[in-house]
This record gives structure tokens, C-alpha cells and sequence, in this order.
């Protein structure tokens, strides 16, 4: 991998343009970049099921687009993960998909064994949820341990390769890795256990113990982002949250259900002095209320459904926002209606600083962008978005 | 709220009842026991939960 | 029994009230008249549930709970109403696009189409443009739904379009896709005549489709 002259300078760059952006001041020009994840398969000519089997592949596509599109961060792997850390224990529905990282929607337990989950989440989750949901490791001895072992292997092997390479990543091309650390809510938590069709439902014949679950699992959720996070010296990476099943609930439902332990899982992240970059699909604007009272100057929200201009007014105090070109424009517009669009976007969002360009979802498909629109859209924010003194 | 403790599966403390082994070292021992256990509970958020 | 109560009940997803309004129809001998007022009180109920998700009372949480209630009652009401021959609003075939694995809102959407006196076809999720093909040949509907979460349902749906296109079947049916995706645009680039984002919003043109 050729260095880029000048990594160290543009390192030192993009790290202080992402979080003067992130402390809600305003840096050099808006920072930009695209959460490219399955899409990166047709742009470099692969298939999916190629790049999630072949993980060499993966990471010769994302170079690709590091040396094409020069960003202010990369994006990371996102939810493409090698598919042989699922085989392994038989969960095949990533391979099957063959399109994106989906997940069925299945419960895999009974409202009859919230108090089992409640009195001690992570043995429960070992123990009933884990075989429930991988296959082979219902088997008996040794077929599972075995499975286990394969399957933790590949993940091994995984965590420390992608280490050196975005360390590599860091050192050759002065680029940033955007996302270091991942969790999920507690509430979200309970819907992998519980299902969300499941927990929906229990939300409004079992309120009280939906309420204990999340608070059960809340220690583990922090520990999550603790445990994944990796902080690079000269970087600038955050922990991936996104509050799914947040906007399936009435504000009454969020406020009893979810924030509570979202906020403490928020705040634990803040107080390590951590960034974290919260996905926010769908449309937020019944819950901003809520989302003022984050800790300030720490977290990046990125935007799917919610208007910019009225989370800016409202939470652009609290959080940087980031977004929100759209998937459908980049993928299907002209490139006069990318730049309109972003032109337009970056008068709104920019003045104040706290905001960064990007699309309104991660990329994963053919048609989420075109590559000429990826391009005309970057040449122009690095011009139109320098900030004039 | 579950203790954090709770967390490590089988914690040192815990196996510790069951080895009626004198360690030269028990600090060292313990971490050792207790290595890989963060890769493990990755490992399970992923395969797990998501 | 007081039909209305069952109205209010449905629309205000008063789960137990329901219940035992339902265990009281079972117990009495119920003449024809007061299934047919049942059901209406159900379709009613169902509507004011979708009026308050548009409004913005009710979220998702609520239309999935609005279903499962609607599950239930239909269960017990089942076979009265085949008895009763009561002639269906149409016929829908459904399913997510092939791709795409998200169901929850195609669901909801299913769910409450059989209560408001739909026959439904629900054909999963990751469905082919074939499948789509042929249950359309089967059963012959009034309407084919297209549901899909993820950006590219969008190109799954514009290809099914097509096959029901060249199947010589797009004459016969109303098409309507639905998911986050799917604005009106959208409908226009893949060939559909309706697209919805709110699974309420799909009941409604489904209703007005056959109703005109």
C-alpha cells in the first residue's frame, strides 16, 4: 500500500475538522464523508457473498474507495462482518441474505422468562438465548464447543487483522477510523432476546418487567461500548449506538421504556470522555426533547427521516448532526440535482458548525449511490463547504 | 441492577473455591483465568443478540 | 352486546375489554345481524386505530398491537363469518420484495386488511418476481402490495412490476408499494400506482381502490 505524501498532515487535518465539527464549533469546512457498506461490493466489481467470504476483498474494496474519494474519515466495516463468525455456529441468515446484514425478526424466549433474564441477563443470554439462536450450539459435546471455538477463531482473527489494517489504514493515507466501538440500548437488547414484534407487545401487557429487563441488561449494554472501544492516539473514533426500536414507541412509551436506561448508557459513554455517533433512522423529531438532554459536544447524530433544519434549532446545541443527501438522489439523480440538493443542505446545516456531510443511510446496495454523483458531491463540499472567516 | 461481576462466566473468585492449588502468584493466575473472557463476550453480543 | 363498546375498545386497544366482549359473543347465541354489526364495529375500530397513527397519537407499537388484537378477534370470528358468506372487499397479494427480510410493517398492513374485510395472500418476505407472477395468476386480485425497508426492495420492486408487466397481468391490478423508501417518486420509477410510508396510509388507498 503506497503512503500518501502527506498522510501525517492530512491525519492531523481530518482529526481536528471531525471534532471541532463533534464540539460543535466550526472547523475549516464541513467535514464529509459516506458510510459505504455492501454497496462497496459493486463498486469494486465484487459480489456480496464474495467480500463477506473472502476478507481480503472487503478491505481491497474499502482501500479503493479511501484513494478514490479521499474523505475525512472511513467508515470501517460497518455491519459487514466475515460471514465464517456466523457459519461457524450455524447462524446462516448473513449468508443467506446475500444482499445486506439482515436479521430476522424471531423471539427467543417467553414472557414467562423475564424473571430468569432479569435475575442475571448474561447467564441467560449464554445459556438459553445463544443455542436458541445458533443452531449448532444446541448440539451436544463436542459438536458445539467445537462450533464455539471455530466460530470465536475467525472473530479473533478478524478483530486483530482489521486492528493492523486501520492502523495501516491511519499511517498510509492520514485517514480516521470514524467508528471504533459499537452497543446497542438496553431496550434494543431485550428485542434481540424478545423479538420486536415480542417486546411491542409487551410493552403493553408486561410494562413492568419490559422495565426491569432493560435495566438488567443496562450494565451489559455499557460494558459493550467499553469493552469494543478502542481509542487510537492521533485519531478520532466513536462508538457506534443506533437507538433502533426507538421510534416505534409513542413519545409516553419512549419515556417510560427506553430513555431511561438509553440516557444512562448515553451518559457512561460520555463520561469516559468517549465520542459516540448515534443512528438515528426514521423520524426523531417527536423525541428531540429527549435528545437535548444528552451530554453536549460528544456525540454525532446522523439523520435518516428527520428534518434538518428543525433538529439543528432544536439539538444542534446538544449534538453534531450529520447527513442527510439522500441514498434515492445519489443513486438515481443527475449530478446537478446532488450538488442542488447539497448546495442547499450545506446553507441550512453549516453555519455554527456542528455538522457533517453525509448520505441518509449507509450505503448497501447498487443503487444507493453512483459513483460520478460520490464524486461531483465530495469535489464540491471540499470547496462550497470551507468555512470564510 | 445486575452486578458487573456477574459478567465474567465462571468468575476467578468463583473457581477459585473449586482449585485447591497454592499459587505462587495469585494475581498473575487470576488475570490468567480470566484472558479471552472480553474476545468471549464480544464474541457473544455478536453471535447472540444482533 | 353493545357493539359500539367494541368500537371504542378496538380503537382505544383496550386488550382485556376486548376480550371479554368476545367471550361474551362466543357464549350467546348470536344471531347472523349481530356478527355482521361485530365485524363493522371491528372494521370501525380498526379505522380509528389508523386515523390515530396518522393524527400521531398511535406509533408502530400500537399498529402492532392493533394486528395482534385483530388476530385474535378474527380467530374466534372465523368461522361465523364463513358461515355468513360475507362477501370480501377483494382480494390482496402481498409480500416484501426479494432482498429484503423486513416484515413488521408488511404485517401490520396485512393484519389490518383482513379485518377491514380483505382476503389476503400473503406471500412472506424475500419473494421473486415469479412468486409474485404466479399467485396473481391463482387467485386473480384486485391489488398486489409490494412491501420493502431497505433501498434496494426498490429495484426488486421495479423488477417484479415488470414480470407482472410481462406476464400480461398489469391491466388487472392496482400496485402499491410500501416501506421507508417508498415515496410517490419512487412509484413513478418502478411503476407502481401508489406508494405509502405509513401502513395506516395503506389501508386506507386499499379501502378506497375497491370502494372508489
Amino acid at each position: 500500500m503506497e503512503k500518501n505524501e502527506n498522510a501525517e498532515q492530512l491525519l492531523k487535518e481530518r482529526v481536528l475538522r471531525l471534532k471541532t465539527a463533534t464540539e460543535l464549533k466550526e472547523p475549516d469546512r464541513v467535514p464529509i464523508f459516506f458510510p459505504t457498506e455492501t454497496w462497496l461490493a459493486s463498486y469494486t466489481g465484487y459480489t456480496v457473498q464474495e467480500i463477506i467470504y473472502d476478507y481480503n476483498k472487503m478491505i481491497k474494496a474499502i482501500e479503493k474507495s479511501i484513494q478514490e474519494y479521499r474523505w475525512d474519515c472511513v467508515w470501517g466495516v460497518g455491519s459487514i462482518w466475515p460471514a465464517q463468525i456466523f457459519d461457524a455456529v450455524g447462524r446462516l441468515d448473513y449468508a443467506a441474505s446475500g444482499s445486506a446484514f439482515q436479521v430476522p425478526d424471531e423471539s427467543y424466549m417467553t414472557p414467562e422468562e423475564y424473571p430468569e433474564l432479569i435475575a442475571d441477563p448474561y447467564t441467560f443470554i449464554v445459556e438459553k438465548i445463544m443455542p436458541r439462536r445458533c443452531p449448532e450450539l444446541a448440539k451436544t459435546f463436542p459438536r458445539n464447543a467445537i462450533a464455539l471455538g471455530k466460530g470465536a477463531s475467525a472473530f479473533a482473527l478478524f478483530r486483530s487483522q482489521m486492528g493492523a489494517v486501520a492502523r495501516g489504514w491511519l499511517q498510509a493515507f492520514g485517514i480516521p477510523l470514524l467508528v471504533s466501538g459499537k452497543t446497542h440500548p438496553p431496550f434494543d437488547m431485550v428485542s434481540y432476546c424478545r423479538g420486536l414484534k415480542g417486546l411491542l407487545l409487551d410493552t403493553k401487557r408486561h410494562p413492568d418487567l419490559v422495565k426491569e429487563a432493560c435495566e438488567a441488561l443496562l450494565p451489559i449494554s455499557i460494558k459493550y461500548a467499553m469493552i469494543s472501544h478502542r481509542v487510537t492516539p492521533g485519531g478520532f473514533s466513536t462508538v457506534f449506538v443506533p437507538p433502533d426500536a426507538a421510534i416505534l414507541l409513542s413519545p409516553s412509551s419512549f419515556e417510560k421504556f427506553y430513555w431511561p436506561t438509553f440516557s444512562k448508557l448515553m451518559e457512561a459513554i460520555c463520561e469516559k470522555d468517549y465520542n459516540a455517533f448515534m443512528m438515528l433512522e426514521g423520524n426523531w423529531e417527536p423525541y428531540f426533547d429527549f435528545l437535548a438532554q444528552l451530554p453536549k459536544g460528544k456525540i454525532i447524530a446522523w439523520m435518516e427521516s428527520t428534518d434538518m433544519e428543525k433538529a439543528k434549532a432544536v439539538i444542534g446545541k446538544t449534538m453534531c448532526i450529520a447527513g442527510d443527501i439522500p441514498c434515492a438522489l445519489l443513486g438515481y439523480g443527475t449530478e446537478k440535482e446532488v450538488i442542488q440538493y447539497t448546495r442547499n443542505l450545506i446553507d441550512k446545516m453549516a453555519p455554527g458548525g456542528g455538522f457533517i456531510v453525509c448520505s441518509d443511510k449507509e450505503m448497501i446496495s447498487h443503487n444507493d449511490a453512483k459513483p460520478e454523483n460520490l464524486l461531483a458531491v465530495t469535489k464540491f463540499v471540499k470547496e462550497y463547504g470551507v468555512y470564510r472567516k | 441492577m445486575a452486578d458487573t461481576k456477574n459478567m465474567l462466566y465462571v468468575p476467578w473468585a468463583e473457581k477459585r473455591k473449586e482449585i485447591e492449588i497454592a499459587f505462587d502468584n495469585e494475581e498473575q493466575t487470576a488475570k490468567a483465568w480470566d484472558r479471552g473472557e472480553d474476545l468471549m463476550f464480544l464474541y457473544i453480543m455478536t453471535i447472540a443478540l444482533m | 352486546m353493545e357493539t359500539d363498546f367494541l368500537k371504542g375498545a378496538i380503537a382505544d386497544l383496550d386488550e382485556p375489554k376486548i376480550l371479554q366482549l368476545l367471550g361474551e359473543l362466543e357464549n350467546s347465541e348470536s344471531s347472523d345481524l349481530i356478527i355482521h354489526d361485530v365485524i363493522m364495529s371491528i372494521q370501525e375500530g380498526m379505522s380509528e386505530v389508523g386515523n390515530r397513527f396518522e393524527k400521531g397519537d398511535y406509533f408502530i407499537a400500537e399498529l402492532v398491537f392493533a394486528a395482534e388484537i385483530s388476530n385474535r378477534v378474527m380467530a374466534v370470528l372465523r368461522p361465523r363469518i364463513k358461515k355468513l358468506d360475507i362477501p370480501k372487499k377483494g382480494k390482496v397479494v402481498i409480500g416484501t420484495a426479494k432482498g429484503d427480510i423486513h416484515d413488521i410493517g408488511k404485517n401490520i398492513v396485512r393484519d389490518m386488511l383482513e379485518a377491514t374485510g380483505f382476503e389476503i395472500y400473503d406471500l412472506g418476505v424475500n419473494v421473486p418476481a415469479v412468486k409474485f407472477v404466479d399467485k396473481i395468476r391463482e387467485v386473480n386480485p384486485e391489488i398486489v402490495g409490494i412491501s420493502g425497508l431497505l433501498t434496494l426492495a426498490i429495484e426488486s420492486a421495479k423488477s417484479t412490476i415488470e414480470a407482472i408487466k410481462e406476464a400480461g397481468l398489469r391491466e388487472h391490478v392496482k400496485i402499491i408499494i410500501g416501506g421507508n423508501p417508498m415515496t410517490k417518486p419512487i412509484a413513478t420509477l418502478v411503476g407502481a400506482d401508489e406508494a405509502t410510508r405509513s401502513a395506516a396510509e395503506g389501508v386506507e388507498i386499499c379501502k378506497k381502490w375497491v370502494e372508489g
